[in-house]
């Protein structure tokens, strides 16, 4: 009614003012979508003067592999490409790459700058010819993998909006020799399984190793000097030291999220408590004190509760209590038992073994116990270990026979992709790093 | 016993051989079945029936007598099917071609093309484009790789009560801007709930959200885009919302790549000027909180 003319002065005011809708402008809500990975085109790496093109290829091979082991991109085949030999500082022919259905395309360009590797590259939204990301990163020359991660991490974050995890380690225990008899050693490695590197000779077990949020320092427990005790081991310097002096076996540590003290089990007269430990007071605090075996403490990432698992109403189940020790609760309610919780570092989640019908299933949990998750299960699961986003975990698979061992896995939160990491021996009892600085 | 005994007897039996023989033959056939049309029709066809100007002058007949409309119609109908496919064989020689020739011309590359050019299949349904081969020209049509999803092909199917309007020249319906009482193309510019929920549908096909984040699912990302009559975007589709999270900007980019991968949008040309601006909210909460 009477629309032509509001609509022939409302255009004019609307000319004439400010951009405010002229008129009643459709309004639709969208609120469903596809989860599906983003097709993206990752050509080779352009190799500048002096650089072997194969070592360029390399690079963007570790940027494919680390975004397409996510689940949430899919690289395309690269036979697929019409456009060839791009050019760093050219626009790209998009209707080239929107024939073959990308929507992101990474130019990249490996050069050498004062004996250090250089890589620039360009993240370019297909569809919109928008350029989302620009960047040039330096490595040393041994580290040139490194590269092909930071690179994945900053077309991850930029896609999705979450912080990377791609330049990243694994802290982990190497599993040699007859299943009677293994040899146990310390390792860490890239988190795609490269760059292995062994810590300890072998000659003593080791457990639960865990990262230092400062990335430098681990915290594990060995059984060097005869019994049990929980040592801190800088990765750079080769440098160990026992922590604290305690008259009964230590295990099970880990560190705040501070970096600061170090939380673990104590053990005296067949029951386990939990203590804190400051590393620069050495002082220590004991916070719980019952006759059961409570172990697997592990912070929070805001340092405030502490969730920790313990046998004291009969069987295995997760309890939260405050950093002080204060508010003991238990959160895991459903059938079974539960161990070895961890909590995410974004906070919203912990992860915990669970020991059903003589299976170890993989599973999530609200801080508060409510929206069990399980994410795998099988024959034996155990140790699960979040990536430093929060939306990954790493596991260990044990495979019964004598031919079978543990094996290292991730998983993301959805409980979908699935992947092994490969190790050069069997590996166990992981510990994710933070992000590389 | 006499002579009528046997008269009787003979007119009974020959009664029931008449009722016997006659009866089944004629009767048992069953009815031929007639199909009777029914016409579903939403609220807002009543709404849009019922919508027109007031002050409008009575210068078309009323939709009160349906029925010789309807069978004029149907003739109408079928004798401009004809015109159409004629129309749409001119169509199919510009438009695609249009679309594909200056690539070819860039860069030939026949093979990837002839893949991609699908638009070729469009000529042969029904579109309600008005829009002349100068103005096709001037803006040619990206190659859609994306399935096209006709809103208006769909809308034409469903929507059954104007028949005679159904399928106007394309001419009419530009010319055609002059309000008649009580009439489906009045004033009454609404997108139908039909034509809403298609356009809704096509974009969720688009869409691939980021995969979330704590915090992520309370991000709404507002995009306000113009569309060209040939449904291709008018420029770069803008945010009109800002977001603090680092999620946000994620959550923008998949909006507008959604927008960019869903054109042209085959919306009724008629109602273009509805059409032409409009804000779109990706709101992925629902999606988060199911999955």
């Amino acid at each position: 009614m009477r629309l032509i003319p509001k609509l022939v002065a409302a255009t004019l005011l609307g000319v004439l003012a400010l951009p405010v809708p002229a008129y009643a402008v459709l309004e639709v809500d969208i609120t469903q979508g596809n989860i599906q990975p983003l097709p993206i085109a990752i050509p080779d790496f352009a190799p500048g003067l002096g650089i072997d093109p194969e070592a360029a290829r390399e690079i963007s091979q570790v940027v494919t592999n680390d975004l397409q082991s996510s689940g949430l991109f899919a690289p395309i085949d690269q036979a697929a490409f019409i456009e060839r030999n791009l050019d760093m500082n050219s626009v790209p022919r998009f209707a080239d790459w929107q024939a073959i259905n990308a929507q992101g395309l990474v130019v990249g360009h490996i050069g050498a700058s004062n004996g250090k590797l250089r890589a620039e590259f360009r993240l370019w939204d297909v569809l919109s010819g928008k350029q989302l990301v620009g960047e040039q990163v330096f490595a040393r020359p041994q580290e040139a993998r490194r590269l092909g991660h930071i690179i994945a991490d900053a077309i991850y974050e930029r896609i999705t909006g979450e912080k990377g995890y791609f330049d990243t380690r694994i802290v982990f225990v190497d599993e040699t020799g007859p299943k009677n008899n293994r040899m146990k050693r310390l390792a860490i490695m890239d988190q795609d399984g490269h760059n292995v590197r062994l810590l300890t000779t072998g000659k003593n077990l080791v457990l639960t190793p865990r990262f230092s949020p400062s990335t430098q320092e681990i915290t594990y427990m060995s059984y060097e000097g005869g019994s049990p005790r929980v040592y801190l081991l800088n990765i750079e310097t080769g440098q160990k030291e026992v922590v604290g002096s305690f008259p009964g076996m230590t295990f099970a540590p880990r560190f705040s999220p501070d970096g600061q003290r170090i939380v673990m089990s104590l053990e005296r007269g067949g029951n386990a408590n939990l203590f804190t430990m400051d590393l620069r007071s050495r002082q220590t605090t004991q916070l719980t004190d019952t006759s059961a075996i409570d172990t697997a403490p592990c912070y929070s990432p805001d340092g405030r509760h502490i969730t920790f698992e313990t046998d004291r109403d009969g069987t295995k189940q997760i309890y939260v209590m405050d950093a002080d020790g204060a508010n003991q609760h238990r959160i895991s309610q459903g059938e079974g038992s539960y161990a070895t919780p961890v909590w995410s570092p974004r906070g919203d989640l912990i992860a915990f073994t669970k020991l059903l019908k003589g299976q170890f299933l993989i599973g999530v949990m609200k801080p508060d116990g409510s929206g069990e998750r399980i994410l795998t299960e099988g024959f034996h699961n155990e140790g699960p270990t979040w990536a430093p986003n929060g939306r990954v975990l790493m596991f260990f698979r044990d495979s019964p026979g004598a031919a079978g061992g543990p094996r290292l896995y991730t998983i993301d939160l959805t409980g979908y992709n699935e992947r092994l990491v490969a190790t050069p021996a069997f590996g166990s009892d992981p510990a994710w790093s933070p992000l590389i600085n | 016993m006499g002579p009528s005994t046997f008269i009787s007897a003979a007119l009974h039996v020959a009664i029931v051989l008449f009722v016997i023989i006659s009866f089944p033959s004629s009767k048992m056939t069953p009815a031929p079945l007639v199909a009777i049309p029914v016409d579903l029709s939403t609220p807002s066809d009543v709404t849009k029936v019922k919508a027109g100007m007031r002050d409008a002058k009575d210068e078309g007949p009323l939709a009160g007598k349906p029925k010789p409309k309807k069978s004029q119609a149907v003739k109408e109908k079928a004798s401009k099917t004809k015109e159409r496919t004629a129309s749409i064989d001119k169509k199919s020689d510009d438009a695609p071609k249009s679309a594909l020739k200056p690539k070819k011309d860039e860069a030939p590359k026949p093979e990837k093309k002839a893949e991609t050019s699908k638009p070729q299949a469009k000529p042969s349904a029904p579109t309600r484009r008005p829009e002349p081969p100068v103005e096709k020209a001037e803006a040619p049509k990206p190659p859609s790789k994306t399935q096209a999803f006709y809103t208006d092909r769909i809308a034409a199917l469903l929507n059954k009560i104007p028949d005679a309007k159904d399928e106007p020249k394309p001419q009419e319906l530009a010319e055609e801007t002059k309000p008649v009482h009580g009439q489906t193309t009045g004033t009454d510019m609404t997108m139908s709930v039909n034509e809403l929920d298609a356009l809704r549908a096509r974009i969720s096909q688009c869409w691939t959200p980021p995969p979330g984040g704590l915090g992520a699912d309370a991000i709404v990302v507002k995009l306000r885009l113009k569309l060209n009559k040939d449904g291709t975007l008018e420029g770069y589709p803008a945010v009109t919302n800002q977001g603090s999270s680092p999620f946000f900007q994620a959550a923008a980019d998949s909006a507008v790549r959604a927008v960019y991968q869903c054109q042209p949008y085959v919306l009724p040309a008629a109602k273009y000027a509805l059409w032409r601006d409009m804000i779109l909210n990706f709101d992925p909460s629902s999606m988060y909180r199911s999955g």
